[in-house]
C-alpha cells in the first residue's frame, strides 16, 4: 500500500494543504517545514487520516473539533484505490468522496491488519527512537536476539522492558532473600502463626493452671502466719535491747531532781523575768543621760540666729519689681531699632509720592485716598482695549482672504463650457436597455430555429413507414394512442391464449408420459391384480362349479361341450381346482398387495383424465389462433387512411410517439420563426432612434452592422461625458455665489469693530484727566502709578504707629525709677546710691536670705521641745524597772541582790534536769511502741541483758534463711499461676492475631500472583527473543549488513553475530580490514545507524511475504553528518523503490541533499511552507 | 405469647479470610467481628425478653484451639443467665471437631442436646417441646432426623438440627434429610443450621436456616443475623434480625466503553457510593472486579499493582462507614483492535501467538523456569490448600495468568516503542 495523496483540509494550524504523493515508484517523499510551519501537525494529520483523529487532540485551536477534516487516497499494490475523508468523531468518522459515511472495514484491505500501535512501532521512527534504540543496543551489549527482536517489533527500549520486569520480580521475591516484599510477607505470616500458638490457651493448660494456683496460695498462707509469730517476738527483743541504756539514765535524772527540790516552787519563767528587770534598769539610765546633753546643745544654737523683719514685710513688692525688671530691660534694648525703622518708613513714603504724583502732598491724605478709590474701574476699562483691537484686526484679515477667493472662483466659471440638453438621449438609451439584450436573444432564437428545423427533418427521414413531406405530415389523421393500446392488449390476450393452450398441452403430455412410465414400471415388477381380473376368475370358477355340479350332482352327463369351452382338453376337476386356486390367489394378492393395487388403479385413472385434458387444450389452441387472424385484419384497416403499412401495435405505439414528436418540433420551429422576425424589427427601430438622438447632441457617427449593443455603448459614453460637464459648471457657479455673500458680511464686521475702538479712546482720555498722567498713557502705566500711590500711603501710616510706641517706652521707664527709689528709702537705705535696676536685684537677694534665717530658727524650737519630752519618759521607765526587781526579791525570799542571783542559778539547773527527763521518757515511749513504761521496766528486769543479742540473732536468722525464701518462692509460683490464668481471661488476642495472619496470607497470595505474572512474562519474553533470533538471524543480518555498509559509508563492511566471553550471542560490526568491533567500540552515531539498519532490514525482509506499508521517518538525520545523511537518504531512496518512505524534516540541508538525489526520480520534495495557505 | 431467637453458625473468633488491607486501615473496625456480632445476639435476646435462644450448631471453628474463645462464650451465657434466658444447643460438625466444646463446663442455663440419640425437653409453662440431637463426630452422614420422635400433641414442637438438607452448594452434605421427612414429624418449627445463607425453606411448617451471624469472606455477602420468632396461640411470626457489624460485597463494575482511566475511576467511585449506602452504616469489605472492553485496558494492565493501590485509595477516601478492598481483579479486555496484534507475523505477533499456545503443567513450568519449584516450596502451605488453593498449573488459573502476561507484555512493549 502507498499513500497517493493527503489532503489536510482543516487540522491544527493547517488549512487546505494538499500533499501529492502520486510518484511512479512508491517513492521517498521529503516533507519540509520550518519551525511552526506545521511539520508535526502534518505528521499527526497523516496518522489521524489513517487511524482516526484522537478523542483529545489539541489540534483544534484554529478549527473547532467538528470542523477538523483530513482526506486522501491510498493505493494497494494491485492497483486498487481508496479515497476517503476523516472527521473527528467516535463513530462514522470515515466518509467517501461524496461525504457519505463508510464502515471502517473498508480500510482493513488497505492497512493489512496493521493497527495503530503496531504501525507506530514498526513503520514509524523518529530521532528519539533512533537514539534510544541505539542506546538500548549498547545497554544490552549488542545481544543479537534483543537487537533483532527490537528491530523486528519496532521497539526502541526492549532492554529496559526486560530490566524493569526483572527488577519488579526481584523486588517481589528472591529465593534466599529477606527484603523482597513476598519474602517479608511470608515471614510476617509465619511470625504471626507463632504468636498465635504462644497466645493460644489449651483447655488442659487452663485446668492445670487453676489447680496450681490454689495449691500455691494455701501453702503461702501457712508460712506467712509462722513468719508473723517469729517477727513479733524479734521486734519485742529488739525493743528491749534498744531501751536498756535509756532506762538506767532515767533513774539518775530522777535522783538529781530530788536534790534540787527547794527551788521547785518558783514560777517557770522566774529567771527570764529577773534578767528582763535588770536589763530595763540599765537601758533607762543610759537614755536619760543622752537626752540631757542634747538639750544643752540646742539652746546654744538658738541664740546665734538673726532675722530682717522689714524686708520680709515688703516681700511681695520686692518680687513684683524683680519681675518688672525683665520687661524694662527688653524695652530699653528695642528702642533704638524702633526709632530707626520709623525714620526709614517716612523716607520711603515721601520718595514714592514724589515719583507717582509730585503735585500731591502726603499731608493731604484724604485727597490721595479719593484718587485710589477709582482704581478698580480704571483697570477694567483698560483691559477692554486689547479685546477691541484684536477683533478689528481679525475682520481686516477675513475681508482680504475672501476677496482673493471670489476672484479665483470667477476665473474657474469662465473656463467651463456651456451646457447641452441631454434628456432626449437619456430616454432613448433607457428604452433600448429595457428591451433587454436583443442581440443575444436574436442570436439564440435563430440558432434554436435552425436546430429545430434540422432535427425535425432528420427525425422525419428516420421515422420510416412514412415518406411524405413535413407539411403533409401535419395534415394526415393518425389513430389515437388509446386505440393502439387497445389493440396491444387484444393481441396480447389472444397470443397469451394460444401460448397458454400450447403450454398446457405440453404439460399434460409430460405428465401422461411420466404416469405411463410408472405403469410400465409396475408392470415390470409383476402383474398387478385387478378387481376385474378377480371378478373374471371368480366367474370362471363359478362356471367350473356349475359344470362340476351338473356333472356330479345333477348327473348330467354331457357337459363335455361346455367343459371344452371351460378348460379345453384338461380334465374338469383339475381345471376347476385350478380355477379355484387362481381366484383364491388373486383374492389373496388383492388383499396382500392392496397398496400396490390401489396405486395401479389410481395411475390408470390419471391416464384417462390426462388424455381428456389434452384434447380440450388442443381445441382451445385452434380457437385462439382464429381470433389472432381476425385481429390482424382489423388492425391493418385502421392504418389505411394514413398510407402506412403498420407493424405490431407495440412498435406502432413507439412510431406514433416519434411521429407526434416530429410534428411537434416542426410546429415549434414555425412558431419560433415568427418570434425571430418581430425581434429583428424591434432592434432596427431602437437603433435608428438612438442614432437620431446622438445627431441631436452633435455626435454624428456611422456604426457598421445591425447590432444594437455597439450603438448603445457609444450613446452611453456620450451621455456620461455630457452629464459630467454639466455637473462641473453647476458646482463652480454655486461656489462663486457663496464667496460673494461671505465677503459682504466681512466688510460689515470690520466697520463695526473700528467704531467701537474709537469710542473707547474717547472715554479713556476723560478718565485720566483726574490723575497727573498723560492722556496717551496705556492702562498698564496708569495702574503702576496707582500702585505706587497706595504703597506710599501704607508706609506713612506705619511710621506714625512706630512714633507712638517710642513715646510709651520712655514714660514706663520714668515711673519705674521713682517707685524703686521710694522702696529703697523705706527698707534698705544702704542701697540708696545704686541705680534702680541694681537696687532691685540687691533687694531680691536680701529677701531670700531673710526667709532662710526664719526657717532655721523655727526648726531649732521644735527640736528642743522633743528633747524635753524624751527626758521625762526615761525617768518613768527607770522607776518601773526598780519596782519589778523589788517584787522578784520578795518572791525568792531574798534580802539582797546577791542572794537573788544564787537562787536564780539553782532554778536554772532544776529546769534543765527536768527537761532532760521529759525528753528521755518520750524516747522510751517511742521505743516501747505502745507498751507501758512500767511493763517495759518490768520486762527489762526479767531478762538477762547478756542473752539478748544471741536470741535476736537466732530469730533474725530463722526469718531470713527459712521463712523468706519459702515465701518468695511460693509468691512467685502463685504470681505465675495467676498471670497464666489472667492470660486465660477469654480475651481475643489470639483471635486478633489470627485475623492479622489471614491478612498476611491474603498479602502473600496477592504478591505470589503478581510475582508469577511478572516472572513468567520475563522468562517467556527472553525465551521468545532467543527463538526469534534463531529463526531470523541469518536473512535479516544479511540485509542489515548491506544497509550498515551503505549508511556508514563502508566504515563497516558487514554485521555478524559472535560469541562473547560469557557465551552470549552478540552483534558485531566487521570493518573492511576484517577488524571486528563490538557495539561498545562504536560511536553513538554509528549505533544509531546500526539500529536504523536493523529497522530497514526488517522492513525490506518483510516485503518478501507482505504488502508494503509506508515507512514514516520524523527528522531522523539530526545527528548524522552530511556524508552519512546523504548515504542514509540514498538508502531510503533505494528502499522507496519498493516501499513508500515519508521523511518529515525541518532542516533545509536535508532538502538540498534530497534535491541532489533527484536524478533517481523517486525523490519528491514537498514544502509545507509553500503548501500551507494559512499560518498561525 | 412468647418469643425465641434462632441462630446458627456463630464460628466464634474465626477470622476474615483473604483480606489484604493496606497499611493505615483502621483494623479495629474489622477485628473481633464474630464476637461483636455475637454480642449483638445476646443484646437482642435481652432487649426482646425472649423466652429462650436456640443455637443450631457450629458455635466454634473446628480447628481453632484457643480456650479463650470458650471462656468468652461462657461469659456471654452468664449474661443471659442473669436475664433468666435459657439456651438450647445442638452441636454441629465444627463443634464436634473442636477441643473447646469438650473441655468447657456449661453453665446451668445452657443445655447441649445429647449426641447419642434424639432428646426431647419439655418447657411446660410455655407448652413447648424441643427435640434435638448433636453431632457425635465431624462427619455425620446418617439422617439424624429419621429417629426424631413424633410431635407432642397440644404443644408447640421445635426440632433443632444441623444439616445441609438434601444438599446446598458450598456446604458439606452432613446429616442429609429431606423436607418431606421433616414435615412428616408434625413439628411447628424446624430450627436448622449449617447453611450460611439465610433461607426460609418452608412456611408450613416453618423450616428455617437463619444463616451465619457475620460474613467472613467474599462468598458470604449481604446482611447476616438470626431469626426472631413470635408464637401467639396458633399464629407464628418469623422475622430476620441483622446482627453483623460489617458487610461483604462483590463489587462488579462494568467499565466498558470508558475512554480513560479517569472515566474508569469515576465509574468505580459511583459504584462505591452506591454499595456503601446498601451497607446500612456498616464498614464494607469488598472485592472490586472491573469488567468490560475499555480503551484504558492497556494502561490498567501495564501497572496492575499501581492501579490496585489507586482503587484502594479511592475506597479509603469515600468516607461514611468506609469501604476497604479485599482484592482488586482487573477482568477488563481491550477494545477489539489489539486482537489483530497476534495476526501478523512480526516479532511481537510471534511472541503473543506462542504465549497463547503455551499450555502448562508442573513439569513444564519448572522446565521454563528452573527457580519455580523453589518459589512454590517457600509459600506457606495455607495458600496452596483450602477452599481456593493457589496453583498456577491449574488450567483456569493458568489461563488467567497467561492473559495477564499477554496484556502486560503488550502494554510494556508497545509503550516502549511509542514515540513520545
Amino acid at each position: 500500500m502507498k499513500i497517493a495523496r493527503l489532503d489536510i483540509k482543516a487540522f491544527g494550524n493547517l488549512t487546505d494543504v494538499i500533499l501529492d504523493f502520486s510518484s511512479e515508484t512508491p517513492g521517498l517523499h521529503i516533507i519540509y517545514g520550518s519551525n511552526e510551519a506545521g511539520k508535526s501537525t502534518a505528521l499527526r494529520a497523516l496518522k489521524g487520516f489513517l487511524y482516526g483523529i484522537p478523542v483529545r487532540t489539541s489540534d483544534n485551536f484554529l478549527h473547532e473539533y467538528s470542523k477538523l477534516l483530513v482526506g486522501g487516497t491510498l493505493v494497494n499494490s494491485d492497483g486498487r484505490e481508496l479515497t476517503f475523508w476523516r472527521l473527528k468523531r467516535n463513530v462514522g468518522d470515515i466518509l467517501d468522496a461524496d461525504k457519505k459515511i463508510l464502515g471502517w472495514e473498508i480500510l482493513s484491505e488497505f492497512l493489512h491488519g496493521i493497527e495503530e500501535p503496531l504501525f507506530d512501532t514498526l513503520f514509524g521512527v523518529d530521532h528519539e527512537t533512533l537514539v534510544s534504540g541505539g542506546r538500548d543496543i549498547l545497554e544490552q551489549k549488542g545481544e543479537v536476539g534483543q537487537a533483532l527482536f527490537s528491530a523486528g517489533a519496532g521497539l526502541s527500549s526492549l532492554h529496559n522492558v526486560i530490566k524493569n520486569l526483572e527488577k519488579e520480580y526481584e523486588d517481589l521475591f528472591k529465593a534466599g532473600g529477606s527484603k523482597p516484599k513476598l519474602n517479608k510477607a511470608i515471614k510476617e505470616f509465619q511470625d504471626l502463626k507463632k504468636e498465635i500458638r504462644d497466645l493460644s490457651l489449651s483447655s488442659y493448660v487452663w485446668k492445670e493452671q487453676e489447680k496450681a494456683l490454689e495449691k500455691a496460695s494455701g501453702k503461702l498462707d501457712d508460712i506467712e502466719k509462722q513468719k508473723q509469730v517469729s517477727s513479733t517476738e524479734l521486734e519485742r527483743l529488739k525493743r528491749l535491747q534498744r531501751s536498756l541504756s535509756h532506762l538506767s539514765g532515767r533513774q539518775t535524772l530522777l535522783g538529781r531532781l530530788a536534790e534540787l527540790g527547794p527551788v521547785g516552787h518558783l514560777p517557770y519563767d522566774f529567771s527570764d523575768r529577773l534578767q528582763e528587770a535588770v536589763k530595763k534598769e540599765e537601758r533607762s539610765q543610759e537614755r536619760l543621760k543622752r537626752a540631757l546633753s542634747r538639750k544643752e546643745d540646742l539652746e546654744g544654737k538658738q541664740k546665734s540666729v538673726s532675722v530682717r523683719k522689714d524686708v520680709i514685710e515688703q516681700a511681695e513688692t520686692i518680687e513684683n519689681f524683680h519681675q518688672r525688671l525683665g520687661a524694662q530691660r527688653k524695652a530699653q534694648y528695642d528702642r533704638p531699632h524702633l526709632n530707626e525703622e520709623m525714620i526709614k518708613c517716612r523716607a520711603e513714603a515721601e520718595s514714592l509720592i514724589n515719583q507717582a504724583a509730585p503735585n500731591l502732598d502726603l499731608s493731604k491724605k484724604a485727597e490721595i485716598k479719593a484718587v485710589l478709590g477709582k482704581k478698580p474701574s480704571l483697570i477694567k476699562f483698560g483691559n477692554r482695549f486689547a479685546r477691541l483691537q484684536e477683533s478689528c484686526d481679525q475682520a481686516e484679515r477675513r475681508k482680504k482672504d475672501l476677496t482673493d477667493a471670489s476672484k479665483k472662483a470667477k476665473r474657474d466659471l469662465d473656463a467651463t463650457p456651456e451646457v447641452v440638453e441631454t434628456r432626449g438621449l437619456g430616454t432613448a438609451i433607457n428604452v433600448a436597455r429595457k428591451a433587454g439584450d436583443l442581440d443575444e436573444r436574436i442570436r439564440s432564437q435563430s440558432q434554436e430555429t435552425h436546430i429545430l428545423q434540422t432535427s425535425a427533418e432528420t427525425e422525419s427521414q428516420q421515422l420510416g413507414l412514412w415518406y411524405g413531406s413535413l407539411e403533409e405530415l401535419l395534415l394526415i389523421s393518425l389513430p389515437s394512442s388509446k386505440t393502439i393500446d387497445r389493440y396491444t392488449e387484444d393481441f396480447r390476450e389472444a397470443n397469451d391464449d394460444v401460448r397458454n393452450a400450447k403450454e398446457n398441452q405440453d404439460k399434460a403430455r409430460d405428465k401422461l408420459d411420466s404416469v405411463q412410465l410408472d405403469l410400465k414400471t409396475m408392470d415390470k415388477t409383476g402383474a398387478v391384480p385387478t378387481e376385474d381380473e378377480l371378478l373374471q376368475s371368480r366367474a370362471k370358477r363359478d362356471q367350473g362349479w356349475q359344470l362340476v355340479k351338473q356333472a356330479w350332482l345333477n348327473g348330467e352327463e354331457d357337459v363335455s361341450e361346455k367343459t371344452k369351452t371351460f378348460c379345453g382338453d384338461s380334465a374338469l376337476p383339475e381345471a376347476y381346482e385350478e380355477s379355484v386356486q387362481v381366484s383364491d390367489d388373486l383374492s389373496d394378492r388383492l388383499r396382500n398387495e392392496a397398496e400396490r393395487v390401489h396405486k395401479y388403479v389410481a395411475l390408470l385413472t390419471q391416464v384417462e383424465k390426462l388424455e381428456e385434458q389434452l384434447q380440450r387444450w388442443e381445441k382451445s389452441e385452434t380457437e385462439a389462433g382464429e381470433k389472432v387472424a381476425q385481429l390482424e385484419d382489423s388492425w391493418r384497416a385502421i392504418w389505411v387512411d394514413c398510407k402506412v403499412e403498420p407493424q405490431s401495435p407495440r412498435e406502432m405505439r413507439n412510431w406514433l410517439a416519434r411521429c407526434l414528436e416530429v410534428r411537434r418540433q416542426f410546429e415549434e420551429q414555425k412558431h419560433k420563426q415568427g418570434q425571430l422576425k418581430s425581434l429583428l424589427d424591434k432592434r432596427k427601430s431602437l437603433r435608428e432612434n438612438l442614432l437620431g438622438e446622438l445627431a441631436q447632441v452633435g455626435e454624428k457617427v456611422k456604426l457598421q452592422g445591425d447590432e444594437l449593443e455597439s450603438v448603445l455603448d457609444y450613446a452611453d459614453k456620450v451621455l456620461q461625458k455630457l452629464v459630467a460637464l454639466a455637473d462641473k459648471r453647476n458646482s463652480a457657479q454655486i461656489e462663486l455665489d457663496r464667496l460673494s455673500f461671505e465677503l459682504e458680511s466681512a466688510v460689515k464686521d470690520l466697520e463695526i469693530s473700528q467704531k467701537a475702538l474709537d469710542e473707547w479712546q474717547k472715554e479713556w482720555s476723560a478718565a485720566l484727566t483726574d490723575l497727573a498722567i498723560s492722556e496717551e498713557a496705556s492702562s498698564e502705566e496708569a495702574t503702576e502709578v496707582l500702585e505706587k500711590l497706595q504703597t506710599s500711603v501704607e508706609r506713612w501710616d506705619k511710621a506714625e504707629s512706630l512714633k507712638l510706641r517710642l513715646e510709651a517706652i520712655d514714660n514706663d521707664q520714668k515711673e519705674f525709677n521713682q517707685a524703686v527709689y521710694a522702696l529703697v528709702q523705706n527698707v534698705a537705705p544702704e542701697l540708696n546710691d545704686l541705680p534702680s535696676d541694681q537696687a532691685v536685684v540687691k533687694l531680691q537677694v536680701l529677701l531670700t536670705e531673710s526667709r532662710n534665717a526664719t526657717t532655721f530658727r523655727n526648726k531649732l524650737i521644735e527640736d528642743l521641745e522633743e528633747t524635753e519630752e524624751e527626758i521625762r519618759q526615761a525617768e518613768v521607765e527607770l522607776k518601773v524597772a526598780l519596782d519589778k526587781k523589788t517584787e522578784l526579791r520578795k518572791q525568792a525570799r531574798c534580802d539582797d541582790d546577791e542572794q537573788l542571783h544564787k537562787v536564780d542559778r539553782e532554778f536554772l539547773e532544776f529546769v534543765k534536769v527536768n527537761s532532760e527527763l521529759k525528753q528521755l521518757e518520750k524516747t522510751l515511749r517511742d521505743m516501747a511502741e505502745g507498751v507501758l513504761l512500767e511493763n517495759l521496766e518490768k520486762q527489762a528486769q526479767e531478762i538477762d541483758p547478756d542473752d539478748l543479742p544471741g536470741q535476736i540473732e537466732a530469730l533474725t536468722d530463722k526469718i531470713k534463711n527459712e521463712y523468706d525464701p519459702q515465701i518468695r518462692e511460693l509468691s512467685e509460683r502463685k504470681g505465675e499461676a495467676r498471670k497464666e490464668l489472667q492470660l486465660m481471661d477469654g480475651s481475643n488476642k489470639a483471635a486478633i492475631k489470627q485475623e492479622d495472619a489471614q491478612c498476611a496470607l491474603g498479602k502473600v497470595r496477592r504478591l505470589a500472583e503478581q510475582y508469577i505474572r511478572v516472572r513468567m512474562a520475563a522468562v517467556i519474553l527472553k525465551k521468545e527473543i532467543d527463538h526469534y533470533r534463531k529463526e531470523h538471524q541469518d536473512p535479516i543480518l544479511k540485509i542489515a549488513s548491506k544497509y550498515f555498509r551503505e549508511l556508514t559509508q563502508v566504515s563497516f563492511d558487514s554485521l555478524r553475530s559472535d560469541v562473547d566471553n560469557h557465551g552470549n550471542q552478540i552483534l558485531v560490526g566487521v570493518c573492511p580490514d576484517e577488524i571486528v568491533k563490538t557495539v561498545e567500540e562504536m560511536s553513538s552515531g554509528t549505533r544509531d545507524q546500526l539500529y536504523l539498519s536493523l529497522r530497514l532490514a526488517t522492513i525490506e525482509w518483510r516485503l518478501d511475504n507482505h504488502e508494503s506499508i509506508p515507512f514514516i521517518a520524523d527528522d531522523i538525520l539530526v545527528n548524522f553528518d552530511d556524508e552519512r545523511s546523504k548515504a542514509t537518504l540514498k538508502a531510503l531512496a533505494n528502499l522507496a523503490n519498493k516501499n513508500q518512505v515519508v521523511l518529515f524534516t525541518h532542516h533545509k540541508a536535508v532538502v538540498s541533499l534530497g534535491k541532489n538525489l533527484r536524478q533517481d526520480n523517486n525523490v519528491v520534495i514537498h514544502d509545507l511552507t509553500k503548501a500551507s495557505r494559512s499560518k498561525s | 405469647m412468647f418469643r425465641f431467637l434462632h441462630a446458627a453458625d456463630i464460628h466464634l473468633d474465626s477470622a476474615m479470610v483473604g483480606l489484604d488491607l493496606p497499611e493505615g486501615t483502621p483494623l479495629d473496625q474489622v477485628r473481633g467481628a464474630t464476637r461483636r456480632a455475637f454480642d449483638n445476639l445476646v443484646d437482642l435476646a435481652i432487649r426482646e425478653q425472649v423466652a429462650f435462644v436456640l443455637l443450631s450448631g457450629d458455635i466454634y471453628d473446628g480447628d481453632w484451639k484457643d480456650f479463650n474463645t470458650g471462656i468468652f462464650f461462657n461469659r456471654r451465657m452468664a449474661q443471659l443467665k442473669d436475664a433468666r434466658i435459657a439456651i438450647y444447643i445442638v452441636t454441629g460438625n465444627h463443634d464436634a471437631a473442636s477441643q473447646i466444646t469438650k473441655s468447657l463446663k456449661p453453665l446451668e442455663n445452657v443445655h447441649f442436646f445429647s449426641h447419642r440419640k434424639p432428646e426431647t425437653i419439655l418447657l411446660k409453662e410455655l407448652d413447648v417441646a424441643l427435640h434435638g440431637q448433636s453431632f457425635a463426630s465431624r462427619a455425620v452422614t446418617d439422617d439424624l432426623s429419621a429417629n426424631y420422635p413424633k410431635a407432642k400433641s397440644g404443644m408447640f414442637n421445635i426440632g433443632l438440627l444441623h444439616t445441609a438438607l438434601s444438599g446446598r452448594e458450598g456446604h458439606e452434605p452432613y446429616a442429609p434429610c429431606t423436607v418431606d421427612g421433616l414435615k412428616s414429624k408434625g413439628y411447628q418449627y424446624w430450627a436448622l443450621g449449617h447453611v450460611h445463607q439465610r433461607e426460609i425453606v418452608s412456611e408450613d411448617p416453618w423450616i428455617v436456616f437463619p444463616g451465619n451471624i457475620q460474613g467472613r469472606h467474599v462468598r458470604e455477602t449481604g446482611s447476616k443475623g438470626c431469626t426472631l420468632v413470635t408464637v401467639d396461640g396458633d399464629e407464628v411470626k418469623v422475622e430476620s434480625a441483622d446482627l453483623d457489624i460489617l458487610r461483604w460485597n462483590l463489587c462488579q463494575v462494568d467499565v466498558g466503553g470508558c475512554n480513560s482511566t479517569d472515566e474508569v475511576c469515576e465509574r468505580v467511585q459511583a459504584v462505591f457510593e452506591k454499595v456503601l449506602l446498601e451497607a446500612e452504616d456498616r464498614p464494607l469489605l469488598a472485592r472490586l472486579e472491573l469488567l468490560g472492553a475499555t480503551a484504558a485496558h492497556q494502561q490498567l494492565k501495564s501497572q496492575t499493582a499501581y492501579w490496585a493501590e489507586k482503587f484502594r485509595g479511592l475506597a479509603a477516601g469515600i468516607g461514611g462507614s468506609g469501604i476497604w478492598l479485599e482484592k482488586v481483579k482487573l477482568k477488563t479486555t481491550d477494545e477489539a483492535h489489539l486482537e489483530t496484534l497476534t495476526q501478523g507475523d512480526d516479532a511481537l505477533a510471534g511472541l503473543l501467538k506462542n504465549l497463547m499456545d503455551l499450555e502448562i503443567d508442573a513439569g513444564k513450568i519448572s522446565e521454563l523456569d528452573l527457580e519455580f519449584s523453589s518459589f512454590l516450596s517457600r509459600l506457606p502451605a495455607e495458600i496452596r490448600g483450602g477452599e481456593d488453593p493457589f496453583d498456577p498449573t491449574d488450567p483456569d488459573q493458568w489461563n488467567d495468568i497467561r492473559n495477564d502476561i499477554k496484556d502486560l507484555l503488550v502494554a510494556r512493549l508497545l509503550s516502549a516503542g511509542e514515540r513520545k
